[in-house]
């Protein structure tokens, strides 16, 4: 197993290691596809938007700055991707008018609980992540399970950090209440 | 794991045959020095269209309505010139949605950061109306020499004499009365002298012949019963 960073295998293939873009996409296709299962249900569509995904991440490699983490950077691509497919297949606009991005929401501040909470919520999400609308479940996937921080999801998203903050409050109370929901129902 | 390495001997075969290219660094530089261009322009353009939305209220004498009353301000929104503030605020939207390309425009809420445009469009605005530049552009198309935009200078002195508004020079002044001679240089039906009864309070000793002044009020035949009157400044 290669040792290297993600930005340095990267800065390798922007040279021209093609070599080493085989590891990353070793490293980011399962996640990809787990991420790609969030938006789409249908297995061979997932694989192809996937397979979109990491030809243009390839082709714009060169567009990325290696002194910045490389995997927020790859799923703004997958987040571009998913949700042109998920727009062609419903023929509609996916997400219509995002009203959080237009007026300031107080920033989350870090709290060192918030790790154990993580680790906590990853092991119950799958359970209700699928009762979520695509707004919520795309940042729950984000931040629990792809584990990035909010700076990092608000630039996958292009949405504000306030914005982050308080979508994903919003969808780990419903998460939250989906699962109990589910418990009072067993 | 075998669709998976599958997935990847098929992207990397694409990019061994050559069918998958990288683009070149000059790509992307060129693509984010044209939205800089492009976010560049629509700012200077919307400081300029603002700009001249100020000089045009000011030049034209309509901000004196502000200063007539309950009727002053109504006719003044009926006169104001909205055609560029609603290209102003396209352009607004252009200038955020372009933002959007830098981390300063997503990571700002859409209203704030239309706020900021809009302070730092209106700053920009009130700066370029103090230089001399619309005035240059106005004798421009005066003489007719000003393409595209000139149909916007020209209209600045049209006639709002529909409006009740006249900006005429001073011939004669008699008790609480006094005779404008107007002449916008249309030639039409509301070119000539019109006798102006003035609004209760104003100082008739202020008034001169040969002054330029500008009048709001109700026009009936031949004369005009002002809610408001102004003296213009030598070069209005």
């Amino acid at each position: 197993m290669d040792d290297r960073t993600d930005e340095e295998l990267a800065a390798l293939v922007q040279g021209n290691n093609d070599a080493a873009y085989g590891v990353l996409i070793e490293r980011y296709q399962g996640r990809l596809l787990r991420y790609g299962r969030k938006f789409l249900s249908d297995e061979d569509h997932i694989e192809d938007v996937v397979q979109d995904v990491l030809i243009k991440t390839y082709q714009n490699i060169r567009g990325f700055d290696v002194k910045r983490r490389f995997s927020p950077w790859i799923y703004r691509i997958a987040h571009n991707e998913f949700v042109n497919a998920l727009r062609k297949k419903h023929r509609e606009p996916v997400m219509s008018v995002d009203f959080d991005i237009f007026t300031d929401h107080p920033v989350h501040h870090y709290d060192p609980a918030e790790d154990e909470d993580r680790k906590a919520m990853q092991s119950t999400i799958e359970a209700g992540l699928d009762a979520l609308t695509p707004l919520y479940k795309e940042i729950i996937v984000l931040y629990y399970i792809e584990e990035l921080s909010y700076q990092e999801i608000s630039d996958v998203l292009h949405v504000p950090l306030g914005t982050v903050s308080v979508r994903l409050r919003r969808g780990r109370e419903a998460l939250k209440k989906t699962i109990r929901a589910q418990e009072n129902h067993e | 794991m075998n669709q998976e390495s599958d997935m990847k001997g098929k992207i990397l075969e694409k990019i061994g045959h050559g069918e998958v290219r990288k683009r070149s660094r000059i790509y992307f530089v060129v693509q984010i020095v044209v939205v800089a261009l492009l976010f560049s322009s629509a700012f200077v353009l919307s400081v300029f269209v603002l700009s001249f939305a100020i000089f045009s209220v000011r030049e034209s004498g309509e901000q004196f309505l502000l200063g007539f009353g309950r009727q002053g301000v109504a006719t003044f929104i009926v006169l104001f010139p909205w055609a560029p503030l609603i290209i102003d605020i396209l352009l607004f939207i252009l200038i955020e949605w372009l933002s959007r390309w830098f981390k300063f425009g997503y990571r700002i809420p859409v209203l704030r950061a239309l706020l900021g445009i809009f302070i730092f469009a209106i700053m920009g605005g009130i700066i370029v109306d103090l230089t001399p530049l619309h005035e240059s552009l106005l004798q421009m198309a005066n003489h007719n020499e000003l393409p595209v935009i000139g149909e916007w200078y020209e209209g600045i002195y049209a006639s709002h004499a529909s409006q009740g508004v006249f900006r005429g020079t001073v011939s004669s002044v008699q008790g609480n009365e006094f005779v404008i001679f107007h002449d916008d240089n249309d030639h039409d039906a509301d070119d000539g002298t019109w006798a102006v009864v003035v609004p209760a309070g104003f100082d008739m000793t202020s008034l001169s012949v040969g002054e330029r002044v500008y009048v709001a009020g109700i026009a009936g035949t031949g004369t005009i019963q002002a809610y408001g009157i102004e003296q213009l400044s030598g070069d209005m």
